[in-house]
């Protein structure tokens, strides 16, 4: 019997990213399935990956029935590569745009058809292992094949994502493409570095190697790069081949989802003995209800966290409720009593298991504690605000102390000594700051350029009330994205951050407050664009890093090669007179 | 048990080691600007106590250790959630070592769940600790307030 193909695809922006550069196509009928991951320019990235996808299906979907399907896919991406080309060459604002793709073709129920072409890419999961089967076309993974670099170095490489090939840098693009014989069970992953980029290799493998339906697992791989930041597009094509039944009967008595789900009346019962429908977390809520809102909602967050593998479920449950709590000026003493209680008749779970198997009874317990821990980890995150706000109000009420300036009081300890770490701007000058920015963003709206944003809140946030936390190196990394090292990628975003530098301090030169405070907001507003301009160049530098310590070594080999060369001229001169004197000599 | 488990994590600790000094910077980026040298001697005194806390599980003691843990990583420039991530990302990477390096079986899960438990209490040793701190930052406000 054939084995049926189920496929699902999901495409975000991603946590940071205002627009989605990514696309892809999902085709059951047609047996295709793309993702691509768009780059450069305002809109280019955007544009190219529709423009690719569009030319790949056009092609594939007429040659389907006539072309070899291997060279089928080389043409489509080739095709794709020239038209994004050509298009980012007519149009200025699309110069220097270009976009990866990993495309799958189905040519029957067993045998893949995978393209691809950047760093997109493509995983098997077969026996409970998510194996890459698509090598990365990037500078650093070109290093590593070269043996120049080590793969652990590679992955904490800080330019992993510089590309090698993509469609639309070139007219013609080189693609790899390969036949993949599959069988019943094996899941397929395409996926692009939104995905890679910010989870983990065994998470991924155990969300794709999990139970739930392509839908559901497409889905929890997109929060899963979330909640790893979620710093990048993302998007993901899970090709299922055969029953989903099988993979349900493999998972699920592994993952104690079932154990814990059957014992959720106990666990109910230890909470409720403990107190937890009395909890002031239940807002004044009957008994049976406080009990269904904290105890059942944790109970089911469990349950899906452990079918799945993950701690999304229990993260959000515990965020949602610390969060409330905090907002209503909760104190901290009630929320532990509440994860007391909770981890409490989690154990009594776990005894209950192990009187039947202790070995499953001392894992679950190992999985359950995971779940606490990160409930430990939302409240530590709120504290840890609660923490730096209470802070500034301090310094905030001393900096309207009603002490004179220049008053012995004020005079430092020792003299002309600077402080190592910024100190807040006084609240008028974060005023002009905030009007500046707004002012600004204002002014370069019609532009409609995303960057603009990006580097105004990251200049605001280093210059003003958030002064110490801007971290200008992630700012710059971000607007150096995954591009190719070459003029016209980086043209726009240098034209950007000149925009933003001269609306910005225009803005707070025009706010109408006293000249200090004024004078004091655009030389913090100047130092931070100084400071972004800095990691910028640096990110830049950094990026051709690799192919300049290879220059490097070939001008270092080029340079031996022409001293051998002058020696063997040398000898070879030696030689010639050495032959004539004896021709003379014959003579 | 508790003998054994802390032999099992002493044959572990220099593999732990290792992997935090190559993956320092993916924990928190200031611990990239810390020498091979300085991660391993700081990381080195953090292992060995929680070497002894496997060997005699004492509240008093883990609460003394995390207060330290946490004086040095502020020292390091973390800031409050990176030291609750760094110190729950070191119990995993014990883990994760351990699965790797130590054959599967119930001796190694137990092994495990005595790490992941030590892992759970240090998490909550933070949390109070944060607590602490935010109740005397109020404190000190109020004295500001009423002072002013």
């Amino acid at each position: 019997m054939a084995p049926d193909i189920n496929a699902s695809g999901r495409t975000d922006p991603g946590l940071i990213r205002s627009e989605n550069q990514d696309c892809i196509f999902v085709d059951q009928d047609m047996g295709l399935y793309v993702v691509l991951d768009g780059m450069g320019g305002h809109q280019g990235g955007a544009t190219a990956s529709r423009i690719a996808r569009d030319v790949i299906v056009d092609i594939v979907s007429r040659g389907l029935q006539h072309t070899e399907a291997a060279k089928l896919m080389t043409e489509a991406c080739q095709t794709a590569s020239a038209r994004v080309h050509q298009e980012g060459a007519r149009n200025r604002e699309l110069h220097g745009m270009g976009t990866t793709v990993v495309a799958v073709l189905m040519t029957s129920a067993r045998t893949a058809i995978v393209a691809h072409v950047g760093d997109s890419r493509a995983y098997l999961m077969r026996d409970q292992r998510l194996r890459r089967i698509t090598n990365d076309h990037s500078i650093v993974a070109e290093l590593v094949a070269a043996g120049r670099l080590t793969p652990d170095q590679a992955e904490d490489h800080p330019h992993a994502s510089v590309l090698s090939r993509n469609l639309g840098g070139l007219p013609s693009a080189e693609v790899d493409v390969q036949a993949i014989e599959l069988a019943t069970g094996d899941r397929l992953l395409l996926c692009s570095d939104g995905l890679n980029g910010f989870a983990s290799h065994s998470a991924m493998e155990q969300i794709v190697g999990g139970s739930a339906s392509a839908s559901s697992t497409t889905l929890d791989l997109v929060e899963l790069a979330k909640r790893g930041g979620g710093g990048d597009n993302v998007s993901a094509i899970i090709i299922e081949i055969g029953e989903q039944k099988q993979r349900k009967r493999s998972a699920m008595p592994d993952s104690g989802a079932r154990a814990w789900w059957q014992r959720r009346r106990l666990f109910a019962d230890v909470c409720q003995r403990m107190g937890l429908g009395d909890s002031p977390l239940a807002g004044g809520l009957a008994p049976g209800e406080a009990i269904d809102l904290l105890c059942n909602s944790f109970c089911e967050a469990v349950f899906h966290d452990l079918e799945k593998t993950t701690g999304v479920h229990v993260w959000t449950y515990a965020d949602s409720l610390v969060k409330t709590w905090f907002a209503r000026e909760g104190s901290f003493a009630p929320i532990q009593e509440l994860f007391d209680i909770l981890r409490a008749a989690s154990l009594a779970v776990v005894r209950d298991v192990s009187t039947q198997d202790e070995n499953f009874g001392v894992c679950l317990e190992i999985a359950l504690l995971r779940a606490l821990i990160v409930g430990e980890m939302v409240i530590g995150g709120e504290l840890g605000a609660s923490i730096r706000q209470a802070n500034e109000q301090f310094v905030a009420a001393e900096r309207t102390s009603e002490l004179p300036d220049n008053t012995f009081a004020n005079i430092a300890t020792v003299p002309f000594a600077a402080l190592s770490a910024p100190m807040p701007a006084a609240p008028e000058v974060n005023r002009c700051l905030r009007q500046g920015m707004q002012d600004a963003e204002e002014r370069l709206a019609p532009a409609r350029n995303p960057r603009h944003a990006e580097i105004l809140r990251a200049v605001h946030n280093s210059a003003g009330e958030f002064s110490g936390d801007g971290d200008m190196t992630m700012t710059a990394k971000s607007l150096y994205g995954n591009r190719l090292l070459s003029e016209q990628e980086l043209v726009p975003i240098l034209e950007a951050l000149d925009a933003c530098r001269a609306a910005h301090l225009m803005a707070i030169d025009w706010q109408d407050i006293a000249p200090t405070a004024r004078a004091t907001a655009y030389r913090s507003a100047a130092l931070a664009h100084q400071s972004l301009s800095h990691a910028f160049a640096l990110v830049t530098v950094d990026a051709g890093k690799p192919t300049t310590d290879m220059l490097r070594e070939m001008n270092q080999t080029t340079s031996q090669m022409r001293e051998t060369l002058a020696r063997n001229e040398q000898l070879l001169t030696q030689l010639e007179s050495t032959h004539d004197t004896a021709e003379e000599t014959l003579l | 048990m508790a003998s054994s488990h802390a032999e099992i994590f002493g044959s572990l600790r220099t593999r732990v080691l290792d992997t935090l000094v190559d993956s320092r910077q993916s924990i928190d980026d200031s611990f990239g600007a810390l020498s091979e040298e300085e991660i391993r001697r700081n990381f080195l005194s953090v292992l060995e106590q929680m070497q002894k806390y496997l060997i005699s599980p004492s509240p008093a003691q883990l609460h003394q250790s995390v207060s330290k843990w946490t004086a040095m990583f502020l020292g390091f420039g973390l800031s409050t959630p990176s030291i609750l991530r760094t110190v729950v990302t070191l119990g995993d990477l014990i883990v994760q070592v351990a699965k790797n390096e130590l054959p599967a079986g119930p001796a190694t899960n137990l092994f495990v769940r005595d790490v992941v438990r030590l892992n759970f209490n240090t998490a909550r040793e933070v949390v109070a600790i944060f607590n602490d701190e935010l109740e005397s930052q109020r404190r000190q406000n109020a004295r500001g307030l009423r002072g002013s």
